[in-house]
C-alpha cells in the first residue's frame, strides 16, 4: 500500500497551494483509516508488530449476573486472538514471553436491565493491579473505555466489571468485549 | 524585504524525498524576480519548480531551480548537461547550509533557445 499522493517536496521558497493542502489531507485521511502507508515516516503502521499478540473476545454465552462482587467478566469466544495469547477459559490475556511493551485494553459492557446503578470497568492485572476504566450511574446502558497498561511477560490481564446493585449484562459481539494489542514495545 | 527565487538560474541543495525529476506549477502567489523585476506566477504565465537528485563525490544533493518553462524534458536535460559544470566543492558548500531557506545558486542559467 502507498499513500494516494506522494510525499511533498518543500524546496526553498515552497509555497502551499491549494492543491498541496488537498493532497495532504489526502494522505491523512489515509494513514488515519489504515488504508495507506507512508514511506518515508516511520509511523506506528510501519513498524513491524506482527509478532505481538492481539485479541478481541466476547461474550457469546448467557448474560451473566453483575453485582457489588468483584467478578471477571466470562468471554466465551475471539473474533481474533493472534498469538493465542487470550484463554477463553480463563477469560485472560497473559503477555507471552518477549512481548512485553505498553497495551492497548479497551473494554465495553452494556447491561439488559439498565437502571438506575452505578458500573465501573476495570482492567485488572495480575488478579491484584487495577485500571480502572469507566464509572456510569443511573442512566447507564452501555459503556466503552481504552486504557494504555505496561505489561512484562507473564503479566495477565482481566476485564472486571463492578455494579452498585445487582445487573446482569447483555451479551453478543457487539455489547460487551474485551480487546487488545501492543502500542509500544518494550 | 522577502527574497525571492530567481527566475531560470539552477541552485544546489540537499537531496529531496523523490526520485526522477520533481516539478510543481504554481499559478498564483508565486512571486520570483528576473533581473531587477519582480514577478508574479498566474494562470497566464505559470512558473514551475523543478528538482532533480544527484551524487557527486560520495555526495547526494539535488539541483533545482524556478522557471517559466513547463517543458520538462528540456528542463531535465539542462540538468543533465549542467551537473558536469557543478563543482563537487560547490555541492559540499550547499549541503553545508543546505536549509529550508538556504541553498547555493550557480552561474549556470536556464535558457530555452540553447539548453
Amino acid at each position: 500500500m502507498s499513500l494516494p499522493y506522494p510525499t511533498k517536496v518543500v524546496l526553498p521558497f515552497d509555497i502551499a497551494t491549494a492543491q498541496d493542502m488537498n493532497e495532504r489531507h489526502a494522505n491523512d485521511v489515509a494513514l488515519a483509516a489504515g488504508t495507506g502507508l507512508n514511506d518515508d515516516v516511520v509511523t506506528l503502521d510501519k513498524m513491524d508488530y506482527s509478532s505481538f499478540p492481539r485479541f478481541f473476545a466476547y461474550k457469546s454465552g448467557a448474560a451473566q449476573a453483575i453485582n457489588t462482587t468483584t467478578a471477571v467478566v466470562a468471554l466465551q469466544t475471539t473474533l481474533y486472538n493472534v498469538g493465542s495469547a487470550f484463554n477463553t477459559g480463563t477469560s485472560r490475556f497473559t503477555v507471552p514471553a518477549g512481548k512485553g511493551g505498553v497495551y492497548n485494553i479497551a473494554m465495553a459492557g452494556g447491561f439488559g436491565n439498565a437502571g438506575s446503578i452505578r458500573a465501573t470497568f476495570i482492567a485488572r492485572v495480575n488478579g491484584t493491579t487495577s485500571y480502572v476504566g469507566t464509572a456510569v450511574e443511573n442512566t447507564f446502558v452501555r459503556g466503552t473505555v481504552a486504557v494504555d497498561i505496561p505489561l512484562v511477560a507473564g503479566d495477565y490481564v482481566e476485564f472486571i466489571i463492578t455494579t452498585s446493585g445487582t445487573a446482569s449484562t447483555s451479551t453478543g459481539v457487539g455489547n460487551v468485549y474485551f480487546s487488545g494489542h501492543v502500542v509500544a514495545k518494550d | 524585504m522577502k527574497k525571492q527565487p530567481i527566475l531560470n538560474r539552477l541552485c544546489v541543495w540537499a537531496k529531496i524525498p523523490t526520485d526522477g525529476l520533481y516539478s510543481k506549477k504554481y499559478t498564483s502567489n508565486r512571486t520570483y524576480s528576473v533581473g531587477r523585476e519582480l514577478g508574479v506566477a498566474s494562470t497566464d504565465k505559470p512558473v514551475y519548480a523543478y528538482a532533480k537528485n544527484y551524487k557527486k563525490s560520495k555526495l547526494d544533493f539535488s539541483l533545482f531551480m524556478y522557471s517559466d518553462s513547463s517543458d520538462e524534458k528540456v528542463i531535465e536535460e539542462f540538468f543533465d548537461k549542467s551537473i558536469s559544470k557543478v563543482t563537487a566543492q560547490v555541492v559540499a558548500d550547499a549541503l553545508v547550509i543546505a536549509s529550508s531557506n538556504n541553498f547555493e545558486y550557480t552561474e549556470l542559467e536556464f535558457k530555452e533557445s540553447v539548453a
